[in-house]
């Protein structure tokens, strides 16, 4: 089985939010409250019960405004920094063979180890239940040959749901004929962590920062080393320590000391 | 009290000790559980992952009141160093290159012991401060959350190892002593052996 991707051509986005609509319906989550903010967004962010969100950006143009329209989620990334972090079995896993990374809520704990790792601030953590919640790319769906409920949903074929490999040169395509309405117009998720690349990219029309995307996202540092150096030698370090005990004692034995008679005993 | 039988420990220190001691084999066990996937096995012990992180949370607060109060009712017997210190450091205190009879006389605590209370101390200052933050991490930076799982991991590991060799020492190395643990009482030979300059300020009349 390739590996199972979605693209996101932001430039043919009309922000209807049929994707976002389409997932609370496939997950059957219930509404959030939303504030009026003076935006056309619903939420500020993604939430427990919200898995895909799509933001408006607005700018002057012209006499009128323009929209900036980014329909994000999870980036289900390769080699993905939440999967690295979970402590539990089974509970944020990411599929072997079509790369996503789906999270059962069954399992999780509530430690908030993945939402520190994901450089996107994805999983949300839901105090009511103790655990955290994102998108799973409709696992379900997937493995039931069917498309992504967002990527089926969307009437102007802004999401595209398939194989990953077939997906990148079309969207390499895709950004060579955006340059010339857009000219910083690129992809982006690819060439995340040192090109490790995540599953679901995006084509941008402005850099992503102007989205409040992290430019280089990675994941930290401390995590790799926490899990990739520290982790391997605790086995090692208890047991050397067990180890060098049981060498003291076989070789200078217990201290015995005399319980009558002057000064110091010997040993 | 029985003949050639001293007081080590009072009541208070042993309820501290002992308490320290139960809660810190809880967190040691279900720390390592939920450190990684490879020692998860280890939750079976604690009720399962979503259980320890609840028995971990609340042993750790019991842990850290533990270490507070052994850090007052020790600090003072640990703070004094001499140069009879360094001489026993110089000698490995007997245990590895020098023979116990060439070791300095030891006051209520020798140097290894007041080491052990330092390094200890100084761990589980910082297991509480890094686990408070990974209790709360949305209170906290990003950076200090990621930081605080590596710092948490590595003071937890070298605990472990520091504590292995204490009860090493404490048990199989030198037979006699753990009662002091336990009982609070010590024999006066154990004491002449082991602690000779405390022994003859406890025998004095």
């Amino acid at each position: 089985m390739p590996k199972l991707a979605m693209f996101v051509d932001v430039t043919k986005c009309v922000g209807c939010r049929a994707c976002t609509v389409a997932c609370k319906q496939w997950n059957k989550l219930p509404m959030d409250k939303t504030h009026f903010t003076g935006s056309y967004q619903n939420l500020p962010d993604l939430t427990p019960t919200t898995y895909r969100l799509v933001t408006f950006k607005e700018e002057p143009f012209g006499g009128s405004v323009s929209w900036h329209l980014l329909s994000h989620s999870c980036f289900h990334c390769n080699d993905a920094p939440c999967v690295k972090a979970c402590p539990v079995p089974g509970a944020m896993t990411q599929s072997a063979d079509k790369g996503y990374v789906a999270i059962d809520r069954k399992k999780c704990i509530g430690c908030k180890y993945c939402v520190t790792a994901c450089p996107w601030g994805i999983p949300k953590y839901e105090s009511k239940s103790e655990t955290v919640a994102k998108c799973t790319f409709c696992a379900e769906r997937v493995e039931n040959n069917l498309t992504t409920a967002c990527a089926k949903s969307c009437p102007t074929g802004a999401i595209s749901f398939g194989d990953r490999e077939a997906l990148l040169a079309a969207a390499k395509k895709r950004v060579e004929a955006s340059k010339k309405t857009f000219p910083k117009a690129q992809i982006y998720g690819p060439g995340a962590y040192g090109g490790k690349g995540t599953n679901v990219f995006y084509l941008l029309k402005e850099e992503p920062s102007f989205y409040g995307l992290p430019p280089e996202p990675t994941a930290s540092a401390a995590l790799g080393f926490w899990k990739d150096v520290l982790r391997p030698l605790t086995g090692w370090g208890i047991g050397a320590t067990v180890i060098g005990a049981l060498i003291h004692y076989l070789a200078k034995g217990p201290a015995d000391y005399e319980e009558k008679g002057e000064g110091h005993g010997h040993s | 009290m029985a003949t050639h039988e001293i007081q080590r420990f009072s009541n208070s220190e042993r309820f501290w000790h002992i308490t320290g001691a139960v809660t810190f084999i809880v967190l040691a066990v279900s720390g390592l559980g939920l450190y990684a996937r490879e020692f998860a096995w280890l939750t079976v012990l604690t009720g399962g992952p979503y259980l320890s992180k609840w028995v971990h949370f609340l042993a750790g607060l019991v842990f850290a009141l533990c270490q507070v109060m052994n850090f007052v009712q020790w600090r003072r017997d640990c703070s004094e160093w001499t140069e009879a210190d360094g001489d026993w450091l110089r000698k490995s205190g007997g245990y590895l290159w020098s023979s116990h009879a060439d070791v300095p006389e030891q006051g209520r605590f020798n140097t290894g012991q007041k080491l052990m209370f330092w390094s200890t101390s100084l761990e589980s200052l910082g297991l509480f401060a890094t686990g408070i933050v990974l209790w709360l991490p949305f209170a906290f930076p990003k950076g200090i959350a990621s930081l605080s799982l590596v710092l948490h991991a590595f003071f937890g590991v070298t605990l472990i190892m520091l504590i292995i060799i204490h009860v090493y020492l404490a048990t199989a190395a030198n037979p006699g002593t753990f009662r002091a643990m336990w009982t609070g009482r010590v024999s006066a030979g154990w004491a002449r052996y082991h602690h000779a300059r405390w022994w003859k300020e406890e025998s004095r009349p």
